[in-house]
């Protein structure tokens, strides 16, 4: 635990003009570490270059200026090979926000299998790697069907899995949420935990559902392309007016406990905790 | 007053093949004038169906559809005209975008219904003043818009139309929560100015409670509610049984009562949290 | 929603057809139709179809589903039977009748020959078709059929003809177009909505009316390409070397009988074509 797996070190990036962008950075000056084993929240308005973050650790994109590490091998040195960037991808895997657009196979488990036979593992081995993944989503009744015919969620977790089959160290969800319905969410949510959690696999969540931040070790803020807030659910949230400001929201419970401390006079201590500690701690200092 | 009334209305997937679904189970409902109604229950509840009932683009297999009066299948061949009057926002609407200019584009459904071109550049500055836009816009091509931006030359697209109900299927989904409450907001602030009956269909109970005067709560294809948010939102119980959730401040509110706090049950907005507390024991509080 | 592509019609089961390499089925269903291209006799008709008779019911496919999978066709089939049933003249001895329409000019005869040909022309066509259906589409996923193809076409990479890339297309393609129809559902009635009518006017009237549908659908199309391709660089494709497949195509013993099959029922079309003594088309 002494490296981080991902280190950022002032790290910026501008969209050039041809490709839509304005020039002005999309990232600018960031400098963030994620652990080995962490569960990271990424929260951000639009365009607070939350995703250009994903993309730059995955090598979709090469920053202007500043250095990236995955697992201590700088990612933007020149001298990087294609091998390199396979070794990187490797490592970080990601999972996409439009569960339609990342499924290649007409088959479940030949979805699942794609990472893997792109790596040239053996093909005893890819059987063993899907149908291991497939049962940590929960998916292994589906290994023949075909992709179209499942509902968002598990569409999303049949992505999951294809990448979980790559056995990566970190896998970064680009708003993987924002398209599914509440079942769908929950479905992932939970996966994504799973994963965490009995899997040992470290995770980065970028998503602007802040129920979804709140189950995360720590949450990380963005705004306007700049790191903005770091710190643990309950330090962040704690915070109403700052995550305002950048566009965000906080739960019903801060936003309410946080009018009563202002406009009542009352000291709750602000943080993230469940409905019943919510109401005792109301209760107790009303 | 109610602006449209569904009358035993039934549908069915692939009726009579052995994929038959009923989507529709005898529906009636009504939807009161001058008012924004939520729509919510679970993906394959049969609120999209629903939804496409209302404005012809399917036919139900029995029953009567009545919009302002009319059964709007009375005459087939004149479906075309109920779609003049119930405006409809699909999900993600910006993916319809298509003319070379966001004036174009916002011009063609009032183009369709045959108005005079002074008529169709008078509506489409009112309705994208509504959407928040700015005339600047008119000229650029939809397709170099930030995704924010499309989605409100689309939803301008279908207010250019002036229809007399407005249904709009998770206007806010994939939205951050600052340009959420933007699209809702307005879509409040167009309906009160306008007098626009508006339909909502969403996922997001806090929305919900937040932003429309009314609900509609739909499962397995039946109607289980319809009524204030009051009404709907303090049936928890209801709510629980369908697998929705109640908005997240009523979880708090309930929590309370259940820890000895005299707070009323029927509440579900923050703000009528805090009034609640404030005059239970703002003034003669403990401290 | 419910959107079926011909080509995805599989009938899940894992019958010895099912399980043969798709090496082997294209092998078979390609010597399979020139055999029935080449059959003449009318007696080379019963070994074709006693061994498609067996395929189907060693695939474990009700026949009952291939039935109402050949219904579509059945016009095509009438059509030409008819056809033949007219066209084909005969001698004095073999006519069956005869009706004169308008004198001197018109006359339409019908022989025994035309009956027969139109027959085994309709034999033909439904051989062809429940061969190719029982064993492309029925017992073969269309990414088996797919990684067949490749396969055996793979020797032609050696002259730097892209096989890989055509059959992860073909795969791509096959993947994409439930969505693309779906896609298109959306977008239509979404215009719609605007007051579209896509049903009236003139050709030019409705070629302009579907402008609001393709320009949002190849958007939308691109979109997804871009994406795709994104998503499938991050899971490490970077084309056909150093790929690995799950399902390794091996040849079993079963294999080598149904290779050997269509090559005897080749060879016993062609002895009957010269031997048999029954009609010839």
């Amino acid at each position: 635990m002494s490296l981080p797996l991902i280190k950022l070190e002032n790290v910026s990036f501008s969209y050039p003009e041809s490709e839509g962008g304005d020039n002005s950075f999309a990232v600018k000056n960031l400098s963030l570490e994620i652990n080995e084993g962490e569960f990271v929240a990424i929260l951000g308005h639009n365009g607070s270059g939350k995703s250009t973050t994903a993309k730059l650790i995955n090598m979709i994109l090469a920053p202007n200026s500043g250095k990236i590490f995955v697992d201590g091998k700088d990612i933007t040195h020149k001298d990087m090979s294609e091998d390199d960037v396979f070794e990187v991808r490797k490592k970080v895997g990601m999972v996409f926000q439009n569960p339609d657009n990342q499924i290649v196979a007409t088959v479940v488990e030949e979805d699942v299998a794609f990472g893997p036979e792109n790596l040239g593992v053996p093909s005893d081995e890819i059987r063993k790697r899907v149908d291991e993944a497939l049962e940590i989503v929960n998916m292994s009744e589906y290994a023949r069907h075909a992709p179209h015919r499942l509902s968002g969620g598990q569409k999303q977790r049949v992505a999951i899995a294809g990448t979980i089959a790559m056995k990566p160290r970190c896998i970064i969800f680009d708003e993987s949420t924002a398209m599914l319905d509440p079942i769908g969410r929950k479905e992932v949510m939970n996966t994504i935990l799973r994963l965490n959690k009995e899997e040992k696999i470290t995770v980065v969540l970028i998503t602007h559902y802040m129920n979804e931040a709140v189950l995360a070790d720590r949450v990380v803020v963005m705004k306007s392309g700049e790191l903005y807030l770091d710190g643990t659910p309950s330090q962040v949230f704690s915070e109403p007016e700052k995550l305002w400001q950048a566009g965000l929201e906080v739960p019903q419970s801060v936003e309410l406990m946080h009018r009563l401390n202002t406009e009542l006079g009352t000291k709750i201590p602000l943080g993230v905790y469940d409905f019943d500690t919510v109401a005792e701690l109301i209760k107790n200092n009303i | 007053m109610s602006i449209i009334e569904l009358k035993n209305v039934s549908f069915w997937y692939g009726r009579k093949t052995p994929y038959e679904i009923k989507a529709l189970d005898d529906i009636s409902l009504e939807i009161e004038e001058n008012s924004i109604t939520g729509l919510i229950g679970h993906t394959g509840s049969g609120k999209s169906t629903l939804v496409q009932m209302l404005n012809g683009i399917l036919k139900p297999d029995s029953g009567t559809v009545i919009v302002d009066g009319q059964d709007i299948w009375a005459k087939p061949r004149e479906i075309g005209k109920v779609r003049f009057k119930v405006g409809m926002v699909m999900q993600y609407p910006e993916y319809q975008l298509f003319a070379e200019t966001v004036r174009e584009d916002i011009a063609y459904g009032p183009k369709n219904m045959g108005l005079e071109a002074e008529e169709i550049e008078a509506r489409v500055s009112r309705s994208i003043a509504f959407c928040g836009l700015t005339p600047e816009i008119l000229e650029k091509s939809p397709f170099d818009l930030s995704g924010g931006q499309k989605r409100r030359v689309a939803l301008a697209g279908i207010m250019a139309m002036e229809p007399k109900i407005l249904v709009l299927d998770e206007p806010a989904a994939g939205l951050d929560p600052k340009g959420r409450r933007e699209i809702l907001s307005g879509i409040r602030k167009y309906s009160e100015e306008s007098g626009t009956s508006v339909i909502i269909v969403s996922h997001s109970m806090e929305d919900m409670a937040m932003y429309c005067d009314r609900v509609v709560v739909m499962s397995h294809a039946r109607v289980l509610a319809n009524g204030t948010c009051e009404e709907v939102f303090s049936n928890h119980k209801m709510l629980f049984d369908a697998g929705l959730d109640v908005p997240e401040i009523t979880s708090i509110v309930l929590a309370m009562r259940k820890a000895g706090l005299d707070i009323p049950e029927n509440i579900y907005t923050v703000d009528g949290a805090f009034s609640a507390l404030k005059s239970l024991y703002g003034k003669g509080g403990q401290n | 929603m419910n959107f079926d592509v011909g080509l995805g019609q599989y009938y899940e089961s894992d019958s010895v057809i099912h399980k043969l390499d798709p090496r082997t089925k294209l092998f078979f269903v390609i010597v399979y139709i020139v055999a029935i291209f080449v059959a003449r006799d009318a007696y080379a008709f019963i070994p074709l179809a006693c061994v498609l008779v067996f395929a189907v019911i060693l695939s474990r496919v009700p026949i009952f589903t291939i039935l109402r999978g050949l219904r579509a066709l059945v016009f095509i089939v009438l059509f030409t039977a008819v056809l033949n049933v007219f066209w084909t003249s005969g001698t004095e001895a073999s006519m069956i009748f005869q009706y004169t329409v308008i004198p001197d000019t018109w006359t339409i005869t019908l022989y025994w020959e035309g009956l027969y040909n139109a027959g085994l022309l309709a034999a033909r066509i439904i051989c062809l078709l429940v061969c190719t259906t029982l064993f492309f589409s029925y017992t073969t996923t269309p990414i088996e059929l797919t990684d067949g193809i490749e396969t055996a076409l793979s020797p032609l990479k050696k002259i730097k003809i892209p096989v890989h890339e055509f059959a992860m297309m073909m795969t791509i393609a096959l993947r994409f177009i439930p969505t693309l129809i779906e896609e298109t559902n959306k977008i239509m009635n979404a215009q719609k909505a605007r007051g579209a009518d896509f049903n009236n006017g003139g050709l030019i009237k409705k070629a302009k009316a579907l402008i609001p549908i393709i320009i949002p659908l190849f958007v939308s199309a691109f979109r997804r390409a871009d994406e795709l391709a994104t998503a499938m660089e991050c899971r490490g494709y970077r084309g056909g070397n150093g790929r690995t497949r799950m399902k390794k195509l091996k040849m079993h013993l079963r294999d080598l009988f149904w290779f050997l099959i269509p090559v005897l029922l080749l060879a016993g079309v062609i002895l009957i074509n010269i031997y048999g003594n029954g009609y010839k088309l």
